[in-house]
């Protein structure tokens, strides 16, 4: 079986391309790092880590403005890097420390800060779909110009509030992009057992939206119909649909070890890892030499080092910190 | 350099899990993200992976012992023969690697078409158990870990012993339960012998006529103790965070054996039902496959040692419940009536009850409803 070519964009850069290449590889080893901390015992909790997905969230980040907001899921770590949160926050974060993006209190499933553009995750599948609704319509009121990329799985097309958040949307033309990681697997139950339609992005002709399906595995691909997506947005033509086929290569917690899976598929997945397809690709179109991928992979480490010192080296909140940043 | 290879905190229910199998032996070459051995816990088998390169030293826990969450389990070096510390020697006393235990290969899985949960399989492997001779009683036949448990008990008789390395936590959350139990309930007990001579008549000619559908010992008392039950309101109140509340419903649990310590299944309210449909009732809720009432809320409890002989004992109150009725061997005795000489077979029960909430009168009224009710079947 020979693996799809990326679909090469036509207007991206030689920069552009180098920067998208950097964020596939920060995200992967953000999500690496994060794992083997956890094996250490040194970093608490479990997690929902999202290794072979980092197309889906570069992809979209890619195309988003300062004032854009992404909403997420109890996936969130490849979001909120991708969406240039930084890592040093991020991984403080899940040391439960001071100095993290929600100051230590809200942990792996509800990173984010509304200041660089995520909301704080809401880890309820299909929690976060009507909230994205609700920042579209005041952007549209507000007429800010900026648009809301809603990230979501594929469990959470079958839950009550995606009807409600995306018809809603659909019907005021509300400046959001509805980003279905589809990932094949509603924790352990496979998509196809739930859903009777060949594709996600069918859905969107119920809410008389446009729906479509791309490579999530292809960051350019991802890229390029996100772009679409958000000039539609923008323009106040209302929502699209965007469902991103791709796949998790860990079970879907710490906990779960993913028996409801064949190795010949996790196999079939693993052969298109969207970091590695994307490095073959800038390598074979001199986008990076292999010094550069290199050099590159050398800053990413050395930044995810200077991340945990600092995450693992910052106080923990205090007793006394416990009644700030709460409304009641 | 040493590396600590820890048990992960699985989360979830527990934070233990038992050491299933070791993938690699001392000597061995690890890599950074490779399973070194396999664990499971209530919920899942998995393996557990070393997050350095390196050479696999020493372990640390052994195969079938459970270990801790964040428990080191293994050591791992950078260099195949470098000196390195135990944890707890404070790195001051570097040590040799002891010789390796013979280490065993991955285990392949047998599943052609066998449905059965992870603790399961485990189990059964662990006992030499076939699966295809199990029968499961889960959804569509899925054989959990209870059936296999159920069939150890049939093929090796109920006085199995306790070996090293066998899983004691089902034996410890029952200390857990009866110490809690006997710690925070102050009880009180009752005991009456009841006369058996109409029931067993009965019951000898309800098995004539039901030849299909017989009715043991038991059926007849937890029938006649629901109906006494349901006599007495004052013994059907819950009591906790000093609050009490009244119960209608009748509703009993059955305690039954399950090696090694023993269930506690739910029986809604039978006192509406004709015999044979409580005799059905019965069947359903002790059988493994049982759609065991959800809604039921027992406060009585029921024990039966009679079938082993044993003339009269007291239960201990399971926490939530407000009594226990513990029933004896049926058994043949003299009696004098009117000056003669009679057989009579008896019963002796007790009831052990929650003083918070009754007293000994109510007690007393629960046991001669029993005579009452097993003199009117």
């Amino acid at each position: 079986m020979t693996i799809p070519a990326i679909a090469k964009s036509s207007q991206l850069t030689k920069e552009q391309r180098k920067s998208l290449f950097r964020s596939l590889l920060l995200c992967r080893r953000f999500e690496e790092r994060v794992y083997y901390l956890f094996l250490e015992g040194r970093m608490p909790g479990t997690i929902h880590q999202a290794m072979g997905q980092e197309a889906c969230a570069v992809g979209v980040c890619s195309v988003l403005r300062q004032g854009d907001v992404v909403t997420s899921t109890h996936r969130p770590h490849q979001h909120a890097v991708a969406r240039g949160l930084s890592v040093n926050s991020l991984m403080a974060e899940l040391f439960a420390k001071t100095t993290g993006c929600c100051h230590g209190k809200g942990g792996s499933m509800h990173l984010g800060s509304l200041a660089d553009g995520m909301l704080p995750a809401v880890a309820i599948v299909g929690g976060g779909i009507p909230l994205a609704s609700g920042l579209g319509l005041a952007f549209k009121y507000r007429k800010t110009g900026n648009i809301v990329a809603c990230f979501f799985g594929d469990g959470a097309t079958n839950i009550g509030s995606f009807h409600e958040g995306v018809n809603i949307a659909a019907i005021w033309d509300l400046p959001v992009v509805f980003a279905c990681e589809n990932n094949r697997y509603g924790a352990s139950t496979a998509i196809e057992k739930v859903t009777r339609v060949p594709h996600l992005s069918d859905r969107a002709a119920a809410y008389g939206i446009p729906g479509v399906t791309v490579d999530g595995n292809d960051v350019e691909a991802v890229r390029d119909a996100m772009t679409e997506a958000a000039e539609r947005a923008r323009a106040g033509k209302g929502p699209t649909f965007l469902e991103m086929e791709t796949y998790r290569f860990s079970g879907h917690s710490r906990s779960d070890p993913g028996h409801y899976r064949s190795k010949e598929e996790v196999q079939f997945w693993k052969e298109r890892d969207p970091v590695q397809r994307y490095e073959e690709f800038c390598l074979a179109e001199t986008v990076l030499s292999a010094k550069e991928v290199e050099d590159m992979k050398a800053s990413v480490e050395k930044e995810l080092d200077d991340a945990v010192a600092f995450g693992e080296s910052s106080p923990s909140p205090q007793a006394e910190d416990v009644l700030n940043d709460v409304y009641a | 350099m040493r590396h600590l290879i820890i048990l992960p905190d699985l989360g979830q229910t527990t934070n233990e899990a038992k050491i299933r199998q070791f993938l690699k032996k001392p000597g061995d070459a690890v890599k950074r993200g490779e399973p070194i051995l396999a664990v499971s816990t209530d919920k899942v088998e998995m393996e557990v992976e070393s997050f350095a390169n390196g050479y696999l030293r020493q372990w640390l826990t052994e195969e079938g012992a459970v270990a801790s969450a964040m428990s080191p389990v293994a050591v791992v070096t950078d260099t195949p023969d470098e000196l390195y510390a135990l944890p707890g020697n404070n790195g001051n006393e570097p040590q040799r690697a002891v010789e390796a235990t013979p280490g065993g290969a991955i285990p392949k899985g047998d599943r052609g078409g066998i449905v059965a949960v992870p603790a399961a399989r485990v189990l059964a492997k662990e006992r030499g158990i076939d699966l295809s001779k199990i029968a499961g009683s889960g959804p569509e036949g899925l054989i959990t870990k209870a059936d296999v448990l159920r069939s150890t008990e049939k093929c090796s008789e109920a006085t199995s012993q306790l070996k090293p390395g066998d899983d004691h936590r089902a034996l410890a959350a029952m200390a857990a339960t009866v110490s809690a139990s006997k710690r925070e309930i102050p009880h009180f007990y009752a005991t009456v012998d009841v006369s058996m001579n109409h029931a067993a008549a009965w019951r000898s000619q309800w098995n004539r006529e039901h030849p299909d559908l017989h009715a043991t010992y038991n059926d007849l008392f937890v029938l006649s103790a629901a109906r006494s039950l349901k006599d007495c309101p004052r013994l059907n109140v819950s009591y906790g965070g000093g609050k009490y509340e009244q119960h209608t419903a009748a509703d009993i649990s059955l305690v039954v054996a399950q090696e090694p310590t023993m269930l506690l299944l739910p029986l809604a309210d039978p006192v509406d039902l004709t015999f044979e449909l409580f005799l059905q009732a019965m069947r359903k809720a002790t059988h493994p496959a049982g759609a065991n009432s959800t809604t039921a809320k027992p406060l009585l409890a029921i024990s039966n040692l009679g079938m082993f002989g044993v003339k009269q004992f007291a239960a201990i109150i399971p926490p939530g419940s407000t009594s226990a009725l513990a029933i004896g061997a049926v058994r043949e005795q003299p009696r004098l009536k009117n000056g003669k000489l009679e057989n009579e077979l008896v019963c002796s029960v007790t009831l052990s009850a929650d003083h918070r909430v009754v007293d000994g009168v109510a007690a007393a009224r629960f046991l001669e409803r029993m005579q009452f009710h097993l003199n009117s079947l």
